[in-house]
């Protein structure tokens, strides 16, 4: 889900700092006293741009940042898919890169959606889990799925799941999977197996993410614990391991997308990581590698929603089959390098030809049938059971 | 240190000398202080004796305050040396010099009382607490400020500032007290009081002062002898007398005091008396001041302003001499008339009419013969530039 | 001159209520961005949820501040620690550097404090996740002290309580260079001159006359580093790790990801609190009211 380009030098440069490099430094302006006030006036006021949309019909996607394509350098310049759109339909389309972090921006969002108020976008592209949150506090309107034809297209194995089991509130984005990502030149080998990640040799040298779902999900299923009917009992030997983790030193950090970092410059050994990452990382660095562990990796998928209130129904409908079409779609893998969620973006990549072509083949955007068998998606976690879960593990990341 | 240069009274460098035998405290021997390019001091090369009030005197920039400076320490001598009861002590930091220093602005350490400002030398110089707490005391008194000791110096007035910088000095017995324009910053009926209460004091203590003032006025009134410099040169060393009535050149002639200077041409030099001719062809005849003057030799000759009178005035003692003038201003200024004239060779004078001299008989425009006794007038044995000439006062 | 002052009086009357107006604009700031702010802290810090999602209701809840004590002791602890060490390592720093400036900077001086700025140009983000290069294990400066004997293999920066300290002692450091300097500046140079005239040693005369003068800078300095570095959680999260974790790691987890709004209230207020006191005891302890000069 996180584009990072590799032709991009330095890994501090601000037009890197992407999607994932934001969990957990949101509210970067907050530093001590101010935290707490500020987040409060935040949440108590319009922060996210009221209804501008409302006057030309203009339809408004957020997103994440660098997660389409569009020309280089533009923030919010209108090239590719989105100017592509707007030719094909007519409807005027405005593009905005809002989201760094789920919780944050369920942060602010949740204010307005609470009492009912519209938040502005029309179309927003939460994780599924959060998209699920969204979904069963009633903040999401029913997709006009008669409106989208081409949602025939879509992989089945990511339409309604668990956090949608009707399949109405949300379609899929993107999709990724975490893994095992290591560093060959620290480690000497190839890994495989979430125990390699305990393994005493690099005590001091593994990074977890931030992202509970990929760290306790990956920890769990090394454990036989299955992530599809998810309860706090049934999970608490995978926290405890990760406890065990940290207490003894074996875990260095949790980090957000920097992980690339700490990886790249072999502060970590191996850590858990995102497959579209690694696949751009290992392109320049051929010691970076990435594993799907034995006991199976997380899949996840970024979604689209219309939130309650949204003013262009018709218009988001219009977009969403517009990129459910495999030659649309291809488009838009060829830059991001994700897991396309619609069907025959293969055979569009192979048809493009050239670097297109190369990513026709590669096992993390296309996984087969094997590796597929091998991906678990989180189920849904009641209000309750996520608090416990997120409770439990703000306290041994230290939090 | 007995040994006391002695030379020709009155004149500069090496003539220096301290009056009788008293002991010399500090010896400055050809010290020359540059600044990159810039010479602060030619050259300073003079004695000051134990218990002396000795002023150093003169414009600013003239190296009064940088002689000062590399007595204290704060400055290294370029060239020369310093001696410090006979022990050379040019490159000595301040802090190991028997000497203190009340610097212009006081520089009174804002965050202490005025009692911890006193005792801060003796404190450093690990004198027992008890006896610090008695020579504070003590030092209070001489100040007359003993019930300001727990006040703060933003606390005090300039004048009491002034004293507790005094204080803060002479509490650790310096073998010299330097003091820097230290009334410079007082309105003036403060700064004569001032005078007097610094005198006073130096009495007390039995201290040397060395004192740089720009203030001609100041210096006469509290030295015992003065340094007249300017440019970095030393013009002249001596009692205040000699200061204001021998002047050894025509800057000293007018910087102390206000001055009448003509240039004139030495005629002839016979015993005691000295016979010039000026620009206008007249005679005088002067007092030879204990000099002997080269006939042909261009010399100047001062008058001060209370020496010169109009003709129909009675001269006090034998005629010395008269020039035609016509009178440009008449001044009332209490005491006395400040009567200008202008000479016929266009130099203007200056005289100071007393009641005797019945200045109401003078108008502006009004012609006049000004005259003034032989021991009035007084040759200084240098020339001037004839367009200098006339009245030269400081400021 | 009983007619001059009744006309003084009516001039003051005139002008009593200048004062004012001319602060309305900084009461209002105050009022609008300090107090409100803060008074709807103290109402979510006494609030309870219903449920995860809902919004806090005021209840006089009290144990959100119990809840703030009991658990959270090590987060607190360590916060202040090493805000204090960072404090105290910006003093050792960024003083002799002030010094250096205002004593020996000449004409480059506002040149030289501009290069102190200049860094914080960047963000803080950046710039801490830039220190993350620098100090990474197979880095210059971790392979200099490898190099030294002795030092054990898994000697590390990164991920440990001295790269939180180095961080913050970094992120804050202009904040005490600054006002150190505009105090030494202000000093009249003059004084040590005095303090030397009188037998005090250059190192007596900085340590009597020049230090005092300058504690006003230092104050405002540890005041400047020491508040915000207890409230960070940016440089615990990019160069510490689960076991430097601050009282701001857990305020930004308690505000975004467990959506606990009463108990990161209560948790922001008992901060504010313990630095409220720190900073009253701290004044008093270096009595600056007195050095007004």
């Amino acid at each position: 889900m996180t584009k990072r380009r590799i032709s991009t030098p330095s890994p501090t440069s601000q037009a890197d700092l992407s999607r994932r490099k934001f969990l957990g430094t949101s509210g970067l302006a907050l530093g001590g006293l101010a935290l707490g006030p500020a987040l409060l006036a935040a949440c108590s006021s319009d922060s996210s741009g009221g209804d501008a949309s409302s006057g030309d019909n203009e339809l408004w996607f957020d997103n994440w940042t660098l997660y389409i394509d569009k020309p280089e350098g533009e923030l919010y310049g209108k090239g590719g898919t989105l100017a592509s759109f707007e030719e094909a339909s007519g409807q005027k389309i405005k593009y905005t890169e809002g989201i760094n972090d789920n919780n944050e921006y369920f942060a602010k969002i949740q204010p307005l959606l609470s009492q009912d108020k519209p938040i502005g976008p029309d179309i927003i592209a939460l994780t599924f889990w959060m998209a699920g949150r969204l979904t069963t506090l009633g903040w999401v309107e029913k997709l006009p799925l008669d409106k989208i034809p081409n949602s025939a297209n879509l992989i089945e194995s990511l339409t309604k799941p668990p956090s949608d089991p009707t399949g109405e509130y949300s379609l899929p984005w993107q999709a990724g999977m975490a893994g095992i990502a290591y560093n060959k030149s620290v480690t000497g080998r190839a890994l495989n197996s979430v125990d390699d990640l305990f393994d005493p040799a690099f005590k001091g040298k593994i990074g977890m993410l931030l992202e509970m779902r990929d760290t306790i999900g990956l920890i769990a299923m090394s454990l036989g614990i299955d992530l599809a009917t998810p309860t706090f009992e049934k999970f608490q030997p995978a926290f405890d391991k990760l406890k065990e983790g940290v207490d003894s030193g074996q875990i260095r950090q949790f980090t957000g997308n920097d992980y690339v970092d700490d990886l790249e410059q072999g502060s970590f050994a191996a850590c858990i990581g995102w497959s579209g990452d690694v696949v751009q990382l290992s392109a320049s660095n051929p010691d970076i590698g990435f594993s799907i562990p034995e006991s199976g990796g997380t899949l996840w998928f970024d979604t689209m929603q219309i939130p309650v209130g949204a003013s262009n129904v018709e218009g988001a409908a219009e977009w969403m089959n517009y990129v459910y079409d495999p030659v649309n779609a291809a488009k838009i893998t060829a830059e991001v390098q994700y897991i396309s969620p619609v069907q025959g973006v293969q055979e569009e990549l192979r048809k493009m030809g050239g670097d297109a072509a190369a990513l026709a083949d590669s096992q993390l955007i296309f996984p087969d049938a094997s590796t597929l068998a091998t991906l678990q998606s989180w189920g849904n976690l009641d209000e309750e059971e996520e608090a416990l879960f997120d409770a439990e593990f703000a306290k041994i990341t230290g939090a | 240190m007995n040994e006391v240069l002695l030379g020709e009274e009155g004149t500069p460098g090496h003539g220096a000398a301290v009056a009788g035998t008293a002991d010399v405290v500090i010896r400055l021997e050809n010290v020359v202080k540059k600044f990159g390019e810039y010479t602060a001091v030619e050259s300073a090369d003079f004695d000051i004796a134990e218990g002396e009030f000795f002023s150093m005197l003169g414009p600013s920039g003239c190296g009064k305050t940088t002689t000062l400076r590399m007595i204290a320490g704060f400055e290294q001598p370029t060239a020369g040396r310093i001696l410090l009861d006979g022990v050379d002590v040019s490159n000595t930091p301040p802090h190991k010099r028997n000497v203190n220093t009340v610097f212009q602005n006081y520089a009174l350490f804002p965050h202490m009382s005025v009692f911890d400002n006193v005792a801060f030398g003796l404190r450093n110089a690990k004198v027992p607490e008890a006896e610090v707490t008695k020579r504070v005391t003590d030092l209070l008194e001489i100040v007359r400020l003993p019930e300001y000791a727990k006040r703060r110096p933003n606390q005090l007035s300039g004048g009491q500032q002034q004293r507790i910088a005094l204080a803060r000095a002479l509490v650790n017995l310096p073998k010299a007290l330097l003091l820097d324009e230290p009334l410079g910053a007082l309105d003036l009926k403060l700064r004569q009081a001032m005078q007097l209460e610094l005198k006073r004091i130096q009495r007390e203590v039995g201290i040397t002062f060395i004192f740089v003032t720009h203030d001609q006025e100041e210096a006469l009134t509290m030295s015992d002898r003065i340094a007249v410099m300017t440019q970095g040169r030393t013009d002249q060393i001596g009692t205040p007398t000699q200061i204001y009535h021998q002047p050894t050149t025509a800057f000293v002639a007018g910087f102390i005091g206000t001055a009448n200077l003509l240039p004139v041409t030495v005629r002839s030099h016979e015993g005691t008396t000295v016979t010039v001719d000026s620009r206008s062809g007249s005679q005088f005849r002067v007092p030879s001041g204990g000099r002997s003057h080269q006939p042909g030799s261009d010399v100047t000759l001062m008058i001060r302003p209370e020496r010169l009178v109009p003709s129909f005035a009675p001269v006090d003692g034998v005629a010395g001499g008269s020039i035609p003038t016509t009178v440009t201003s008449l001044v009332f200024q209490g005491p006395v008339v400040r009567c200008e004239v202008q000479t016929d060779m266009g130099s203007a004078l200056v005289a100071h009419l007393g009641p005797e001299d019945d200045p109401g008989r003078l108008s502006v425009g009004s012609r006049v013969d000004m005259t003034w006794a032989y021991e009035g007038a007084y040759l200084v044995p240098e020339a001037i530039d004839p367009e200098a000439a006339g009245i030269t006062q400081s400021n | 001159m009983a007619a001059d002052t009744s006309s003084d009086d009516r001039g003051l009357r005139k002008g009593k209520w200048a004062p004012y107006g001319l602060l309305s604009p900084g009461i209002l700031w105050l009022v609008l961005f300090f107090l409100v702010p803060v008074m709807i802290l103290v109402r979510t810090a006494l609030s309870s949820k219903a449920s995860r999602f809902a919004n806090p209701e005021f209840s006089w809840q009290f144990s959100n501040f119990t809840s703030a004590f009991t658990d959270y002791g090590p987060q607190f602890a360590r916060s202040f620690l090493f805000a204090g060490i960072a404090t105290v390592s910006a003093i050792l720093i960024g003083y002799p550097l002030a010094y250096w400036i205002a004593t020996q900077g000449g004409r480059w001086k506002n040149l030289l404090i501009g290069l102190v700025v200049v860094p914080f140009f960047t963000s803080y983000l950046i710039r801490t996740i830039a220190w993350t290069s620098l100090l990474k294990d197979d880095g210059v400066i971790l392979n200099v002290i490898h190099a030294i004997p002795f030092v054990p293999q898994d000697f590390r920066l990164l991920a440990t309580p001295a790269g939180v300290i180095g961080g913050l002692t970094y992120n804050f450091l202009s904040f005490m260079i600054l006002p150190i300097y505009v105090s030494l500046e202000k000093i009249d140079f003059r004084l040590t001159e005095a303090a030397a005239d009188l037998y005090g040693t250059p190192w007596q005369a900085f340590k009597k006359v020049v230090l005092p003068l300058s504690m006003p800078g230092v104050f405002a300095g540890s005041l400047l580093v020491f508040i915000p570095a207890a409230g960070d959680y940016l440089n615990n999260r990019y160069l510490g790790s689960p076991k430097t974790s601050m009282i701001g790691t857990v305020v930004q987890d308690k505000f975004l990801v467990q959506f606990d709004y009463p108990v990161a209230a209560a948790l922001s207020l008992v901060l504010m609190a313990i630095i409220t006191t720190m900073v009253l005891i701290y004044s008093k302890f270096l009595g600056t009211e007195g050095l007004a000069v």
